[in-house]
């Protein structure tokens, strides 16, 4: 009974701690009623004319500069400090999200109608797509000028918009080539049957089908292959998956976003032969339905995988792999006579409704300081390219990034844009189905377009 | 010859039941092994079981930021704070529903097992809204005033307490104890082993949690440790970072664990015996 005593006083200890703890707490956030707070920033009263401002970011880069040293959100806050200074009034808070769970996040602070005002986004989340069908984005077109246009490359502009209005400030850019383990393509001899000599690297599907052959082997010499030409999965990152579609010539929507073409010939050719590599060619490994992108990337540094898809920061992973090794990157192979093309990916912040007019004015001023040309610079530290021309070459001295930027040209938007019109769940079910051999692609796609089109529809 | 039968047959199960622990706990050696050693390790294959290059360099990378000592706190707070509401309040209930009488008792029950269906993700969105509006968002209260009560323990507790005989109450009456005293000196002392096995699954399931305390804090200094290590997480997995942080977050549940080990045990037959 005393014991249970005990249970007692701890329990109430603990309840008024709390209690003390909590309003602590809330002190501390003053982010309860920004709206209010902006009227009254409105009225032009001076001592509560601070205008909060919400800034969402992910765990992007440590430190102030984004070199490593400090905080995942030291960054962000940084520019907030910035950006007060030039506007007092603004009272900027950042919120650090996280990679597993901050869509979600964002998802219900929307259908509760309290989302951030700013949030940072990229286009295989399918923010722009989602929430500016949902209409609970701002559109920025009033914002921004012919010049900041100009200072946009085609792919990047593709990347803004939902049904012609413009939703996100870009803030960079990123591509995704080929990687290839060069180690083991020498082990081959086999580097012959890389694209390396020509200026873009760019090659067909047969090309690759014979460079993934000439590495699929076994290294202790038993019947089955212990290495692998290349990859296929079904968890994970489908985007990639699905690319084949876009190289040989199709799409997942058309340029308007009003007419699904998923199941237009060259698509479904293009993941056709995805589907054979693993299924008919045999030069991925077994059991794709179940590897995820993760999975493959291991087995990629465990140098189990002669070429997988990726983005540029593959090579630091390369350098600590426990066995480090020689890696080049080469574009996407593509169908015969069609034009290389590669994966897209714009990263940028996206603004919320607001209902107060002063504020949406201050909101979007801190979103173009953020992704202005000098302060884009900072995704230099991780291996991205600013989305402004304007901000110059950062990697002139670093061929495998200028290969990347060169490659960026032919990236495109709509493919890497549309997928957030279908749910990544879907992707991969399907991905799995047509891996396993339940259902044939071109059913898989008729299942996609039903999806597609209903979301269309919406 | 019967008995030599039976001694086989146990063998045979022990051996099979030695191997099936081995295998479930295979993983859990491998991740407090590997978050010991460099961030290439991990990705090694075959892996690298070797007890050679043991370094604390990715526990002390994960403790340089001071907040981990403020999400693992944050994160005790909430646990201990569903543990002992989750004793104390779902017993009340459970003892109510199982020997009270009142208006609108069975629907009331039902109503609480219904919840128990009831996704967790489904009601995600009207308590974020409920929270905002009482401006608990980013406070303590936020993360504990949904949890103080759960539908699976007042079930449990209430399908306990339905087992202990009425003539002991009775006779409690009759010698002129109180309401109160009925609970606290008869009910509570013999309902300890569901007690213990609410507080400490209320312990466990609100230390693992990551969806509620993710949507409910807004600054870092408010985060659990779940969703404070996710947040440490930039765009390229640093493996040693991620196992230091796994190791780091089971160890408490491991020591609970083997601190309570009996009332888990007991708590699973629970259901099964006195039900």
């Amino acid at each position: 009974m005393r014991k249970f005593s005990l249970i007692w006083t701890a329990a109430l200890t603990i309840a008024l701690t709390l209690s003390a703890c909590g309003n602590g707490s809330k002190g501390a956030n003053g982010s309860s009623s920004p709206d209010n707070a902006a009227t009254s920033a409105a009225s032009g009263n001076q001592s509560a004319a601070k205008v909060p401002i919400k800034l969402w970011v992910y765990p992007m880069m440590n430190g102030i500069n984004g070199d490593g040293t400090g905080n995942p959100d030291d960054w962000a806050k940084e520019y907030a400090r910035q950006f007060q200074a030039q506007y007092p009034n603004a009272d900027i808070s950042v919120e650090l999200l996280d990679w597993a769970g901050g869509t979600e996040k964002i998802d219900v602070a929307v259908a509760a109608g309290s989302p951030p005002d700013l949030v940072y986004t990229i286009n295989n989340f399918g923010g722009v797509t989602k929430y500016g069908k949902l209409g609970v984005l701002e559109p920025i077109d009033d914002y921004l000028e012919q010049s900041d246009w100009d200072d946009y490359s085609d792919a990047v502009k593709g990347a803004l918009q939902y049904k012609n209005k413009t939703y996100m400030w870009p803030w960079l850019k990123m591509v995704s080539a080929v990687a290839v383990n060069m180690d083991l393509f020498k082990e081959r001899n086999a580097t012959a049957l890389l694209p390396l000599d020509r200026e873009l690297r760019d090659w067909t599907f047969d090309e690759f089908l014979k460079a993934a052959q000439a590495t699929t082997f076994s290294r202790n010499g038993g019947s089955n292959p212990d290495v692998y030409g290349t990859v296929v999965w079904g968890k994970d990152a489908p985007f990639y998956m699905y690319l084949n579609g876009l190289t040989n010539g199709g799409n997942i929507v058309n340029s308007t976003f009003e007419k699904a073409t998923i199941t237009d010939k060259p698509f479904e050719e293009g993941l056709q032969f995805t589907i054979d590599l693993a299924n008919k060619h045999k030069v991925a490994p077994p059991g794709g339905a179940g590897i995820s992108a993760m999975n493959a990337k291991e087995m990629f540094l465990n140098q189990q995988i002669a070429m997988m898809p990726d983005a540029p920061f593959l090579l630091e992973e390369a350098k600590s792999a426990p066995k480090p090794f020689e890696i080049a990157f080469v574009a996407p192979p593509h169908g015969a006579n069609q034009p290389t093309a590669a994966w897209n990916n714009v990263g940028g912040f996206i603004v919320f409704k607001q209902q107060n007019e002063e504020k949406k004015k201050l909101v979007m001023e801190f979103a173009r300081f953020i992704t202005n040309s000098e302060n884009s610079k900072i995704v230099k530290q991780i291996g991205t390219f600013p989305a402004r021309n304007s901000s110059g070459n950062l990697y002139s001295d670093d061929p495998v990034m200028t290969y990347f930027d060169k490659l960026s040209n032919y990236g495109n938007s709509v493919f890497s844009r549309s997928f957030g019109l279908v749910d990544v769940g879907d992707w991969e079910k399907e991905i799995q189905a047509m891996l396993i051999g339940g259902k044939k692609v071109g059913d898989s796609l008729a299942t996609l377009d039903g999806i597609l089109q209903k979301k269309m529809q919406e | 010859m019967a008995i030599r039968r039976i001694d086989g047959l146990r063998l045979i199960g022990f051996i099979v039941l030695s191997l099936a622990a081995v295998t479930l706990l295979f993983p859990f050696y491998w991740m407090a092994l590997q978050s010991f050693k460099p961030p290439t390790s991990a990705i090694q294959t075959p892996p690298d079981l070797s007890w050679g290059g043991l370094t604390i360099a990715n526990f002390k990378k994960l403790t340089a930021d001071n907040f981990i000592w403020i999400w693992t706190s944050n994160s005790l707070i909430v646990a201990a704070g569903g543990m002992f509401g989750n004793v104390i309040l779902c017993s009340m209930a459970g003892y109510s529903f199982a020997k009270k009488d009142f208006p609108g008792k069975r629907i009331l029950f039902w109503a609480i097992v219904s919840i128990m269906m009831t996704s967790t993700q489904v009601i995600m969105v009207p308590l974020f809204m409920q929270m905002r509006d009482m401006h608990l968002l980013n406070t303590y209260w936020a993360l504990l005033l949904p949890i103080l009560v759960s539908p699976f323990a007042v079930f449990l507790t209430k399908q306990f307490m339905h087992t202990i005989p009425g003539e002991l109450i009775a006779a409690a009456k009759i010698d002129g104890c109180s309401e109160w005293r009925i609970f606290w000196n008869i009910i509570v002392p013999i309902s300890m082993p569901v007690l213990a096995m609410v507080g400490i699954f209320g312990f466990v399931t609100q230390w693992n949690d990551f969806l509620w305390p993710l949507l409910a804090t807004e600054s870092r200094n408010m985060r659990t440790l779940q969703v404070g290590l996710a947040s440490m997480q930039l765009q390229n997995v640093d493996y040693g970072l991620v196992l230091a942080g796994a190791t780091w977050t089971m160890a408490p549940i491991a020591a609970l664990f083997i601190a309570f080990q009996r009332f888990f045990v007991k708590g699973i037959t629970i259901g099964a015996v006195k039900g």
